[in-house]
């Protein structure tokens, strides 16, 4: 069966004004081009050295400390994404969830290796842990909006193509 | 009836062989949920020549060179290889541009949309139907005459699809050569089954893939022309083998909102598979059989990979596809033009021949 002539003209006029209004997000979105050395994975071992200061901070009780060095570490590098974990792992510990989880979705925006295989700190583990316990937990009823975020990061961390 | 599941016998056989080599494949490396996936390997492959920046995202998949050369080799023996074109070059090329982009929006050829099925990816579904609708719409406007491939068949210089079997045969061999080309070192194009094993599955399902013709949109295509269940029932092969290595290995995990490689927002989804399946219609297979018929020497289809390469290559640098965060506003404006071009172009028709 054909189609008739008007029923494509108003299919293709749909999809145009459709696009039309789907190009005005075009407006002042961050270029498509990815960033070529967001991807690229710093190693491990100097991630971990480079977190010295603060993890020892945190050992010691000095929390304020290690929590100024990483929101400081978090606006101006190095290693932004990992610095933004540490803040969702305070968070986490302070029963803050909702910022907690905001922290590990601002850690992957940062630096999107931060969660693969052989990532500094295991992160993706540790943070995999943390949502999957959330989801059964406390947020099993009535979860916030950040429970978009929770879904988001547990899709990324299991893997599959990007 | 009985003698068209007698016909469709050896299809559905390869599909459970692509089910189980896809299942089997993720277990081995390859990502989850895409053991084998046409669009994801081409977005690697583009990468791994230098033809996009994503450094997650580039590797020259074994699996997909093996495709080719298994078919040639396949074709060759058969004495089916033929040096034969049709169509117009950029019309090809733009039709393989479009299945590379619905493709990305997607995240995922058919295949891939069979194997996330198979996995359990509820929001592979809306895929599944898009993929489904867009079929029916083209077979639909071809009512209208020819879209694609306008043109008797004519036979070409073998010379040509001779050259590009030795030069995928060298880019074969290149891949077993560390650091020839560009290689991730984290993300999606990290991981990978061992190349030996990802080539012999390839050259093993492009064979017995040429030897059958099989193709995901053709057996839905033949299922509404033949208005039977047969030819479908190679589709649900490859689903039925995969989900059976997934339950085996544990992959299997029905759920919609952590699912890998998968965003929520099934509107997209369901468009972008549907402008695959509606340009698969027209350019005579899918993304998966258009590299099998590329190997048995249809210059067609060679234009229609080298379209489907250029437009992995951009769907990564102008960020066209979906990601697990959804899909960006420049892939939906994308998939949309396609579908306006597409429709327009059969508007364009007047030639009807149902």
């Amino acid at each position: 069966m054909a189609i008739r002539d008007r029923w494509l003209a108003v299919a293709v006029a749909a999809c145009l004004a459709w696009a039309g209004v789907e190009a005005r997000g075009l407006v002042g979105a961050r270029p498509g081009r990815p960033d070529p050395c967001a991807g690229r994975p710093a190693p491990a071992a100097e991630v971990e050295d480079a977190f010295l200061g603060v993890r020892t901070a945190l050992a010691a009780g000095r929390r304020e400390r290690a929590l100024f060095d990483l929101r400081r570490r978090a606006e101006h590098g190095p290693f932004p994404g990992y610095a933004e974990f540490w803040l969702g792992e305070l968070a986490y510990e302070e029963g803050a969830y909702p910022a907690a989880v905001r922290h590990y979705r601002a850690a992957v925006d940062r630096e999107p290796a931060v969660y693969d295989r052989g990532a500094a700190f295991g992160a993706g583990k540790v943070v995999a842990g943390r949502l999957e316990a959330l989801r059964s937990g406390p947020w099993a009823r009535n979860p916030p909006p950040e429970v978009r975020d929770l879904y988001y990061l547990q899709r990324r961390i299991a893997g599959g193509c990007e | 009836m009985r003698g068209l599941w007698r016909a469709h016998r050896w299809t559905v056989a390869s599909g459970a062989l692509l089910g189980l080599s896809g299942a089997l494949l993720a277990v081995w490396g390859n990502p989850v949920n895409t053991g084998i996936c046409i669009s994801c390997f081409l977005e690697n492959a583009a990468g791994a020549l230098g033809l996009h920046g994503n450094p997650r995202m580039q590797y020259i998949r074994p699996e997909l060179l093996g495709f080719f050369l298994g078919s040639a080799a396949a074709a060759v023996l058969a004495r089916e290889f033929r040096a034969r074109a049709r169509g117009p070059g950029l019309h090809l090329l733009g039709l393989g541009f479009l299945m590379a982009v619905g493709s990305a929006v997607f995240i995922g050829c058919p295949v891939k949309a069979m194997l996330r099925l198979a996995g359990g990816d509820l929001t592979a579904v809306a895929g599944a139907v898009g993929l489904v609708a867009g079929v029916r719409l083209g077979i639909a406007l071809l009512g209208r005459g020819e879209l694609g491939l306008g043109g008797p068949e004519r036979p070409a210089p073998v010379l040509v699809p001779a050259g590009v079997v030795v030069a995928v045969a060298v880019l074969a061999g290149l891949a077993f050569v560390p650091g020839a080309l560009i290689e991730s070192r984290t993300g999606g194009g990290a991981q990978h089954a061992p190349a030996a094993v990802s080539l012999v599955a390839g050259l093993v399902l492009g064979a017995a893939c040429q030897r059958t013709r099989f193709c995901i949109t053709g057996a839905v295509r033949d299922a509404f022309l033949l208005r039977a269940a047969a030819p479908a029932a190679a589709v649900v092969a490859v689903v039925a083998a995969a989900v059976l290595v997934n339950a085996f290995t544990g992959s299997f995990s029905v759920g919609y909102y952590d699912q890998p490689g998968a965003h929520l927002q099934w509107a997209w989804s369901a468009l972008g598979m549907g402008l695959v399946g509606l340009v698969a219609v027209i350019a005579g297979g899918c993304p998966f059989r258009q590299i099998i018929r590329a190997g048995e020497g249809d210059l067609d289809a060679a234009t229609v990979c080298v379209g489907m390469v250029l437009g992995a290559a951009l769907v990564q640098s102008w960020g066209l596809g979906g990601t697990t965060a959804g899909v960006p506003p420049a892939g939906r404006v994308a998939v949309l033009l396609g579908l306006a071009g597409v429709l327009g172009l059969a508007l364009t028709r007047k030639e009807r021949i149902a």
